[in-house]
């Protein structure tokens, strides 16, 4: 079952926000995750595809059917949320044999089912219970056993993982992943932590300030971001002001930066972009290329475990580093291939 | 002992206007002599009965009345909500006396809603006939119990998690189904509650009845009242009759906590 957004726009009544004119085509049995800081739409698009919104404008096609002035309860939709959102006065088995029951499944298969998806959720044995008595990891683990013993055409999950703690966050994405392949539903995944989208998501969205600005694999929305806003957003990066010398180099705080720069009139403000795992760290400076090396001194070094992140001060300058040496850092270099640019004026 | 000092008044209060009385009410009615008396007089037993059938139906007819007023009221903005809530609390503030009185200027035999039906053909006399009677107190009842029951259901709406609405409506039920299986069981204790409590005070008001039938209703208040006014005052008949009224309300009452405590252990997560 696809699941197709042909420029839908949407504005709250009396506000700015909202989203404008989004296209998105999410594929059968896709998990794509949209992502994007607080307030950018995300959740607006969910309310849109759930149906708890009607778009302004714009195509919805569910299925291949436009749904359009279809309620809630007739889209056929699994959609798990943020607060679990789980009814109080039901046990976990009677909340995932909820929708059965509105279908008029018979009593004992409803049970049936029940319990065949507490097994699967790894959930055997807490059926009888009320969701006060259940973990936060547990709550959830009904909600998407819920939305998914109906067998919906699809599943739409807010920021179903925000309200646990890190630990059942990483676990439990990594389950809803495989609960998800195990089923072969499309899905759409709400979320602002960018580690979660990129680790389980097949193509992620980014949104922002209610425009889509791009779609892509993880892997190419993090090695090839469209824009300056996109590689903010999406792992770290440095992004510094530049203006353009010539078609080989550009001049930032840091100094001159021999990269790509042809096709760029010289004189135009640009950002020079790189991930702070591709600078090169050394004790001393001759043991790095000439080409973009830089003397300094790290002013904030953070232990990550298998990581350090440095910030380092070549003294025109500082830029953000990561490695997974623990020796002394006095030079870096930024390799020229690593360097991409991106118009300043794209920079929102 | 500054604390102690700073709620001296209150316990002074309450000494000497709640305990004191109560004990002497104790005192005077609490023999196995007057309450067999007052269990023997078949009247009494009926006046208990037809204060429980009274309180009852008011209580019902409250409930029924406010649940949509409530709803209606938990869905406006704030700022409309808290002026319309100012408006519907006023019956409060009135006297069983005042409420009588308009009452009776709206359904009385020369009251505004009696003259116009009779305007229309009625006789009055039916007409008003009804209104001094226990369906007019009910009524008149129902008129400052439903705020009651208004100001204890909308914050339970305005509590209820919109999430488990919408996410009711989008495994697949229709509007009446979330009604019914989702609102409806996480409204009921309240709704219990708020029944327990309007009924309670309805079994001891005492203005309203008075003015609006005299004495002529057999009920517990207005017995109560009969045995103290009366030429004949029958004083530890009278506080017996305290005691009932006394106990039938509290165990109302402790119904209403009961099921709120109980439906609060089983579905609320500790903190």
């Amino acid at each position: 079952m696809s699941l197709i957004l042909d420029t839908v726009s949407y504005r709250y009544p009396g506000q700015t926000s909202g989203v404008e004119s989004v296209s998105l085509d999410v594929q059968k049995g896709e998990l794509c995750a949209l992502i994007g800081p607080s307030g950018c739409g995300k959740s607006t698009l969910l309310k849109l595809i759930a149906g708890f919104l009607n778009p302004d404008s714009g195509v919805i096609q569910i299925a291949g059917r436009a749904v359009q002035g279809v309620p809630p309860r007739a889209r056929n939709l699994g959609v798990v949320f943020q607060s679990y959102a789980l009814f109080p006065h039901m046990t976990a088995a009677e909340n995932i044999a909820y929708p059965l029951k509105l279908r008029g499944i018979p009593a004992a298969e409803r049970r049936a089912r029940a319990e065949a998806m507490l097994h699967r959720a790894r959930l055997d044995g807490f059926g009888e219970r009320l969701p006060a008595q259940l973990s936060g990891g547990q709550q959830q683990r009904v909600a998407l056993a819920r939305a998914l013993v109906f067998s919906p055409q699809a599943l739409l999950l807010d920021e179903p993982l925000s309200a646990l703690d890190a630990a059942h966050r990483v676990a439990l994405r990594d389950e809803i992943r495989g609960l998800q392949q195990e089923h072969g539903i499309t899905t759409i995944h709400v979320t602002h932590d960018q580690e979660e989208a990129l680790s389980i998501a097949d193509r992620v969205a980014v949104l922002h300030e209610g425009r889509l600005l791009q779609v892509a694999s993880p892997r190419t929305l993090y090695d090839h971001p469209i824009d300056a806003t996109v590689a903010a957003f999406v792992g770290q990066a440095n992004l510094l002001p530049a203006l353009v010398r010539n078609e080989r180099c550009v001049e930032t705080a840091l100094g001159l930066l021999s990269c790509h720069a042809k096709g760029l009139l010289p004189g135009s403000n640009v950002l020079a972009f790189f991930r702070p795992e591709q600078l090169l760290t050394a004790p001393a400076p001759e043991f790095l290329p000439e080409v973009n090396r830089f003397s300094g001194h790290i002013t904030a070094d953070r232990f990550l475990g298998a990581l350090r992140r440095f910030d380092f001060d070549s003294g025109a300058g500082r830029v953000l580093g990561e490695t997974a040496s623990r020796a002394a850092i006095t030079a870096i270099a930024v390799p020229p291939e690593a360097i991409r640019l991106f118009p300043a004026l794209t920079a929102r | 002992m500054r604390l102690f000092l700073l709620s001296l008044p209150a316990v002074l209060v309450l000494g000497l206007f709640f305990l004191l009385p109560l004990t002497l009410v104790l005192i005077e009615g609490a023999s196995l002599e007057v309450l067999a008396r007052l269990w023997n007089t078949a009247d009494l037993r009926a006046a208990l009965g037809q204060s429980l059938l009274l309180g009852g139906c008011s209580g019902l007819l409250a409930v029924i009345i406010g649940v949509p007023v409530a709803v209606h009221l938990s869905r406006l903005r704030p700022s409309v909500r808290a002026w319309m809530q100012v408006v519907i609390a006023l019956p409060l503030t009135f006297s069983g006396l005042i409420v009588a009185y308009g009452f009776i200027l709206m359904l009385g035999r020369a009251g505004f809603i009696t003259q116009v039906l009779a305007a229309l053909g009625g006789d009055p006399v039916v007409i008003s006939g009804w209104f001094y009677g226990p369906l007019g107190l009910a009524l008149a009842y129902t008129y400052f119990l439903t705020p009651r029951v208004v100001l204890m259901l909308v914050p339970v709406l305005l509590n209820l998690d919109r999430a488990q609405l919408a996410a009711a409506a989008s495994l697949g039920a229709p509007r009446w189904r979330v009604a019914v299986d989702i609102v409806g069981p996480q409204l009921a204790p309240t709704l219990v509650a708020s029944f327990c409590l309007v009924a309670a005070v309805a079994l001891g008001a005492y203005g309203t009845a008075l003015a609006l039938v005299g004495t002529q209703l057999n009920i517990l208040p207005l017995r109560l009242y009969s045995l103290i006014a009366d030429a004949g005052s029958d004083f530890p008949l009278a506080a017996a009759l305290s005691l009932v009224l006394l106990a039938v309300c509290s165990l109302i009452m402790a119904v209403a906590e009961m099921t709120i405590a109980q439906w609060e252990a089983r579905h609320v997560r500790p903190h």
